[in-house]
C-alpha cells in the first residue's frame, strides 16, 4: 500500500479576462504517492502547469484544497509556507531560475543554510557531493551565465534537494535544454528517483514521461486519466515508449 | 508629433513614479530656490530701501566729544568747521549736523545690557524709521509718548524683549564722571537700515522730543550730546563710498575726530551679512541639490532604458526614429520637472514669510515676503538647460538598441567575478546575500551614494558649523585675536596701583594668570579707517595662520580682507595714521579676527607708541588677564567688586559677543532645513532607486521565495543592501567633509570676515548625518519592498 504524500481535493484555479473567467482547473481530486516519480501530461492550456504549482503551494487555488501529509497547505500562513518549501519542498523550473549574481554552489548552499540543524560544514559537503553527482563540481564557482543550459539546470536540481525535501517538482525541466542536456538532466532524476525521491513533474515531452512510474493526463482542467509504469530501465526503453505512445493516443494526445 | 504624444501617454502611464518623484524632486529644487533668492534679494532690496528713505547718507559718522574743547557751544563750532572743510572735497553734496544722545545699555528687560546707543528724536527732521507693533505690524500713525522708547526689532532676539518691557540707558555727563541712568518703556520696534542687525553693536534707539530735552537739559544742548555726521554724496559723483571716504581722510583726517565712521556700504554689508551666509549656504546646498537631480534623473533613464528595452525595439521596428523616441521620453521628463517647479514658486511664498519671520529679528529689517521671479526665473530656466543637455546625452542609448536585439527578449544581466565579493554565510544569511545583490549591481546604486555623500557633506559641515558656533570660546576667538578673561581700566583713585595689586593678588588666590595690555584704536590706513588692535605681547595673538606675528614695532599683522579688499599683502609697506601722526609698517603675517567684519589689523604696544609717542611717566594704562582657570573669573569678579568700588579699581570680565543666541538660532534653522531637504531628497532618490531595482529582481524574489525565504527576510534583505549604501555614501560624505569642508566654509564665512574657518571634525556631527541616512534608507527601501508580499514564486511560471 502506497503512502500518499500530496493531495488535492475539488482542486480549481480560475483566471478573470476581459471580465469572463477561465476556469483552468476544473475540481481536480488527485493523490500523489510517495517515492513515485509522477509525471503530468497534457495539452498546451491543458492547465498541468497549474495543476503543479498547485499542490506545491507556488500559487493559491480559487478554491480547494491540498494536503502535504496531514496539513493543509492551503491554509498554512506564509511563515509556515516558507518553511514547507524550505524543508519539504524542492522546485526545478523549466526557465532554470538561478540567482544570477551567486555562483553555482551559492545557489545550492543558500537553501541549504535556510536549514538551522545543519552546519556550515554539513552544508558544504552535502552541496559539493551533489554537484560531484550531478558532474558540475568542476563549475562550482562558475556564475550561471558562465555555464551551459543543462549545467544550470543540474544546479538548479541539486539547489531542489539540498535539503532533502518530500517532494521535488518540476516544471517543464528539459523544456529549454537541447538533446545532450535533456538527456543528462533525465538520467539525474531518475537516479534521484531510485534513491526514494518522490518527484512530481510536468512535461509534454514525451521522452521525459517515459521516466515516470505514474502517469496522469490533464485535458481541460480535469484528470483524463492514468497510467502506472515499473521504474524505468534503459534496456526496457523501446517498449516503454510503445506503451507510452499507445496510452497518450487513447487521451487524444 | 501624434506619435510622440502617443508615446509619452504610454511612458506616463507606464513609469507614472518616476516622473511624479522627478516632478517632486523639481519641486524641492524650485521651492528651496525661490526661497532662497527671495529672501537674499528681498533682504538687500529692503535695506537699500529704507537707506534711501532714512535719511543718513552714503557716511555717518559720530564725531567724538573728546576732541571738541571745552563747552558744547566750542564743539558745535568745530563741528562746523570740520563740516565746512569735508564740504570742500569733490563729491560731498551736503552734510547734515544730527544731534544724538550717545548712551550705553545697561539693562534690557531685567537682564545685562551692553553696547553702546544713538538716541535720536523719533520726530527728527532728519532721519526717518518705519515703526511696527509687537505683531510686525506697521504703525504708520505712531505717537511716542515721555517714558516710552522706540527699539530696533532685533532686540527681540537679542534681549527676548516684548511690548512694555523696561530699557535702562546710561548718561555720562560733560565730565564723564557723573553717570545717570535713564529707564523707559518699550512702546514699539523700529526698522534700522544702519544699524537694526543683532551683529551690530552699536544700536539706534528712538525717544520723544521731551525725553531727550529732559537727558539734556544739565550739561548739553536740548537736542543732544554729540553730532553725527551724515554725508550725502552729490548726484553726479561716480566715487565708491571706500573712495569718497579716502578723499575725505585724505583732505581732513575727518575719520581722527570721529567716534566711529560708518560708509553706507559698510552698513548695508553688515546688515545683510547673516542673510547672505545663510542664504549663501542654502544656494551652495541648492546646487548640490541640482547635481543630485541629475544623478537621480540619469538612474532614471538608464534603468528605464533597461525595462523598456523590448518596447524600445518594437517602437522602432514600426517606424518610430531614434531621435523622435529620444524626443518623447525627454519631453516627458521635462514636462514632470516643469509641473514640479511650477508648483514650487508659489509654495515657496509661505516658505519666504515664515524665513522672513524668523531672520527678522537677526537682520532688523522688515523685507516682503513676494517671491523674486526674475532671478528665480532665469535660474530655473538654467537649470532646465543643463537638465535637458543632460536627458539628451543619457538618451544616446536608444541609438545602440536594435529592433531584433530588444524584440529577441531584451538584455539580461550578465554578472562577472568582484574583488570586492566576499561569500555567503550561513551565520550572517540575510547580510551576505544583501551584499552580494549590493555589489553585483553596483552601478545601480552608485548614483544614491554620491548623493548621500554630496547631502551628508553638507549635514556634517552645517552641524559642525552649528556647534563650532554654539561654543562661545569659539565666538570669543573670531572677535577677540588674543584670549583674556577679565580687563580692568585706570580710574583716577588717588591709590589706584596699591588697590588694582590687592585685586591682583585676590585673582592670584584663585588662579594663575598672564597680564598684558590690550586694547584697540581706529586708525587710518592709507586714508582709510581700520578698527586696529593694540597688544603688549604680540606672542599671545594665537590666530596668526601666516606669516608671524608683529614681533617689532614697525610691523603689523593683517586679515585677509584687507588684502582682498585693499590690495595689501604680506610684506608691503603701509602708512598709518592717527591723531596726524603717521609712521610706516610692513605686514609680518595674516591672522584672523572678524571684528568690524574682518576690516582690522594688530600692532605691538610698542608699534603703537612708535606712531603716537611713548605716554607720559606715570601714566596711568589698564591691562587685561588670561586666567588660567577662567571658570574662576565670576567668582573672581565677584571677590573684587565686593571690596573695591568702580570708580577704585574697575574690573571686567564679560567678554560675550552680543549676537550670538539668534545666529545659533538661525544656524540651527537652517540645519534643520537643509536635514529636511536631505530627508525629502533621499526618500525620493530611494523609492526611485529601490522601485527600479525591485522591478528588476522581482523574479529573484520568486526564487528566493521558492526557497523558502519569507516576504518579511526579504524585506529585511533589500532594505540592508540600502543601509550599506547609506553608510557608504556617508563616509565619502564625511571624507569629503574633511578634505573640504574648511576650505567650503571659509570660502561662505569671510562675508562674515572669517577667512580661516578651521573646525576639526565633531564626532556627533559625523555620527547624526550616518544615522539619519540609514534610518532614510532602511524606512524608505522597506516600505517599496512592501510589494514583497504580493510576489509570490509564481513569477517563474511560464505557461
Amino acid at each position: 500500500m502506497k503512502k500518499v504524500i500530496l493531495k488535492s481535493e475539488k482542486l480549481c484555479k480560475s483566471f478573470a479576462n476581459e471580465g469572463t473567467q477561465n476556469h483552468v482547473l476544473d475540481n481536480v481530486d488527485l493523490e500523489i504517492y510517495e517515492g513515485d516519480f509522477t509525471v503530468i501530461m497534457g495539452s498546451s492550456g491543458s492547465g498541468k502547469s497549474t495543476l503543479l504549482y498547485s499542490l506545491s503551494g507556488m500559487d493559491m487555488p480559487t478554491s480547494g484544497k491540498v494536503f502535504y501529509g496531514d496539513s493543509e497547505i492551503t491554509a498554512l500562513s506564509e511563515k509556515k509556507m516558507s518553511d514547507l518549501r524550505s524543508k519539504e519542498f524542492g522546485f526545478v523550473f523549466q526557465q532554470v531560475h538561478l540567482v544570477s549574481n551567486l555562483s553555482l554552489m551559492e545557489n545550492v548552499l543558500v537553501p541549504g543554510y535556510m536549514d538551522k540543524e545543519k552546519t556550515t560544514g554539513e552544508v558544504k559537503d552535502r552541496a559539493l557531493e551533489l554537484l560531484e553527482t550531478m558532474n558540475i563540481s568542476e563549475a562550482k564557482d562558475r556564475l550561471p551565465a558562465q555555464v551551459s543550459g543543462g549545467e544550470a539546470q543540474r544546479a538548479a536540481i541539486a539547489r531542489a534537494v539540498i535539503n532533502e525535501p518530500g517532494i521535488l517538482f518540476a516544471d517543464e525541466p528539459t523544456g529549454a535544454l537541447n538533446r545532450k542536456n535533456t538527456v543528462d538532466v533525465l538520467n539525474l532524476l531518475t537516479k534521484i528517483n531510485n534513491k526514494g525521491q518522490s518527484i512530481l513533474m510536468v512535461t509534454h515531452d514525451v521522452r521525459a514521461a517515459l521516466r515516470g512510474t505514474r502517469l496522469i493526463y490533464l485535458e481541460d482542467g480535469k484528470v483524463c486519466g492514468e497510467m502506472e509504469l515499473p521504474p524505468f530501465d534503459e534496456k526496457d526503453m523501446k517498449n516503454r515508449e510503445t506503451q507510452v505512445n499507445a496510452w497518450l493516443s487513447s487521451m487524444h494526445w | 508629433m501624434r506619435e510622440i504624444l502617443t508615446v509619452i501617454k504610454g511612458n506616463f502611464r507606464k513609469n507614472k513614479g518616476s516622473f511624479i518623484s522627478v516632478a517632486i524632486l523639481m519641486f524641492v529644487v524650485s521651492v528651496a530656490l525661490t526661497t532662497a533668492f527671495s529672501v537674499i534679494i528681498n533682504t538687500n532690496k529692503r535695506d537699500e530701501e529704507q537707506m534711501d528713505a532714512g535719511g543718513l547718507g552714503d557716511i555717518m559718522a559720530a564725531i567724538d566729544y573728546e576732541y571738541q574743547g571745552q563747552t558744547m557751544d566750542e564743539y558745535h563750532a568745530y563741528c562746523d568747521e570740520l563740516a565746512n572743510k569735508m564740504l570742500a572735497v569733490d563729491g560731498v553734496e551736503r552734510i547734515d549736523q544730527i544731534p544724538t544722545v550717545i548712551m550705553n545699555i545697561v539693562d534690557v528687560n531685567g537682564g545685562d545690557g551692553n553696547g553702546s546707543v544713538f538716541v535720536y528724536d523719533y520726530q527728527s527732521k532728519y532721519l526717518t524709521y518705519n515703526i511696527y507693533d509687537e505683531n510686525d505690524k506697521l504703525l504708520t500713525d505712531f505717537k511716542l509718548k515721555e517714558g516710552e522708547i522706540i527699539v530696533p526689532v532685533s532686540f527681540k532676539s537679542l534681549y527676548k524683549t516684548e511690548i512694555g518691557d523696561e530699557v535702562t540707558l546710561e548718561l555720562h555727563g560733560w565730565e564723564q564722571e557723573e553717570k545717570t541712568n535713564h529707564t523707559y518703556k518699550i512702546a514699539a520696534y523700529m526698522e534700522d537700515p544702519y544699524m537694526g542687525s543683532s551683529v551690530m553693536g552699536i544700536k539706534t534707539l528712538l525717544l520723544c522730543e521731551d525725553d531727550i530735552a529732559s537727558l539734556c537739559e544739565k550739561d548739553f544742548t536740548k537736542e543732544g550730546n554729540a553730532l553725527i555726521f551724515s554725508v550725502h554724496k552729490s548726484k553726479e559723483s561716480v566715487l565708491t563710498d571706500a573712495e569718497l571716504e579716502a578723499n575725505l581722510n585724505r583732505e581732513t583726517s575727518y575719520a581722527s575726530y570721529t567716534w566711529i565712521t560708518l560708509t553706507r556700504s559698510q552698513a548695508y554689508n553688515y546688515m545683510t551679512m547673516i542673510t547672505n551666509i545663510f542664504a549663501g549656504i542654502l544656494v551652495a546646498f541648492i546646487v548640490m541639490l541640482v547635481v543630485a537631480t541629475i544623478i537621480v534623473l540619469g538612474h532614471n533613464i538608464s534603468s528605464s532604458i533597461e525595462h523598456d528595452f523590448v518596447n524600445l525595439g518594437i517602437l522602432k521596428a514600426v517606424g518610430m526614429s531614434n531621435n523622435k523616441l529620444r524626443f518623447s521620453i525627454m519631453l516627458g521628463y521635462l514636462f514632470a520637472g516643469l509641473v514640479g517647479a511650477n508648483i514650487g514658486v508659489p509654495v515657496a511664498i509661505p516658505c519666504i514669510a515664515a524665513i522672513n519671520k524668523i531672520i527678522r529679528p537677526v537682520i532688523g529689517l522688515y523685507p516682503e515676503s513676494k517671491p523674486a521671479l526674475f532671478e528665480t526665473i532665469i535660474s530655473l530656466v538654467a537649470i532646465f538647460v543643463i537638465i535637458t543637455v543632460f536627458i539628451a546625452i543619457k538618451l544616446i542609448k536608444i541609438y545602440r538598441i536594435t529592433p531584433v536585439s530588444a524584440i529577441n527578449g531584451g538584455r539580461k544581466d550578465v554578472h562577472f567575478s568582484s574583488l570586492f565579493k566576499l561569500p555567503i554565510s550561513k551565520k550572517a544569511l540575510g547580510t551576505s546575500l544583501a551584499y552580494r545583490q549590493l555589489i553585483s549591481g553596483k552601478k545601480q546604486y552608485i548614483g544614491a551614494i554620491i548623493i548621500t555623500a554630496i547631502l551628508t557633506l553638507f549635514m556634517v559641515m552645517i552641524s559642525d558649523m552649528c556647534i563650532y558656533f554654539s561654543d562661545e570660546d569659539n565666538i570669543n576667538d573670531m572677535f577677540a585675536p588674543v584670549e583674556y578673561d577679565m580687563y580692568t581700566y585706570a580710574t583716577s583713585d588717588e591709590e589706584w596701583e596699591e588697590k588694582l595689586a590687592d585685586a591682583e593678588s585676590i585673582i592670584g588666590k584663585y588662579t594663575d594668570y598672564r597680564k598684558f595690555f590690550y586694547s584697540s584704536r581706529y586708525v587710518l590706513l592709507n586714508d582709510t579707517q581700520i578698527w586696529c588692535g593694540i597688544n603688549s605681547e604680540p606672542d599671545y595673538v594665537k590666530s596668526v595662520y601666516e606669516g608671524r606675528t608683529c614681533t617689532y614695532d614697525n610691523e603689523i599683522v593683517i586679515t585677509e580682507y584687507m588684502t582682498e579688499n585693499y590690495g595689501i599683502k604680506l610684506g608691503d609697506e603701509v602708512t598709518i595714521s592717527l591723531d596726524g601722526k603717521s609712521a610706516d609698517y610692513i605686514v609680518s603675517g595674516y591672522y584672523q579676527c572678524t571684528n568690524d567684519v574682518g576690516k582690522n589689523i594688530t600692532m605691538s604696544l610698542e608699534g603703537y607708541y612708535r606712531l603716537v609717542g611713548e605716554p607720559e611717566e606715570g601714566t596711568r594704562v589698564g591691562c587685561v588677564y588670561d586666567l588660567e582657570n577662567d571658570d574662576l573669573a565670576d567668582e573672581i569678579y565677584e571677590e573684587i567688586t565686593a571690596k573695591y568700588s568702580e570708580e577704585e579699581v574697575y574690573f571686567g570680565y564679560d567678554t560675550d559677543f552680543s549676537g550670538d543666541d539668534s545666529i545659533i538660532f538661525a544656524l540651527y534653522g537652517v540645519t534643520i532645513l537643509i536635514y529636511i531637504l536631505s530627508g525629502i531628497f533621499v526618500a525620493i532618490t530611494v523609492v526611485l532607486v529601490c522601485s527600479k531595482i525591485f522591478a528588476k529582481e522581482k523574479q529573484d524574489y520568486g526564487i528566493y521565495k521558492a526557497m523558502g525565504f519569507t516576504s518579511a527576510k526579504l524585506r529585511r534583505q533589500f532594505a540592508v543592501r540600502f543601509v550599506i549604501c547609506a553608510f557608504i555614501g556617508a563616509t565619502i560624505g564625511i571624507i569629503c567633509t574633511l578634505l573640504f569642508s574648511n576650505a567650503l566654509l571659509s570660502g561662505i564665512l569671510k562675508m562674515f570676515g572669517m577667512y580661516n574657518f578651521s573646525s576639526s571634525l565633531n564626532v556627533v556631527a559625523a555620527i547624526v548625518p550616518i544615522i539619519f541616512m540609514s534610518l532614510v534608507y532602511y524606512l524608505f527601501s522597506y516600505i517599496v519592498s512592501r510589494k514583497m508580499k504580493k510576489v509570490t514564486p509564481r513569477v517563474l511560471i511560464n505557461e
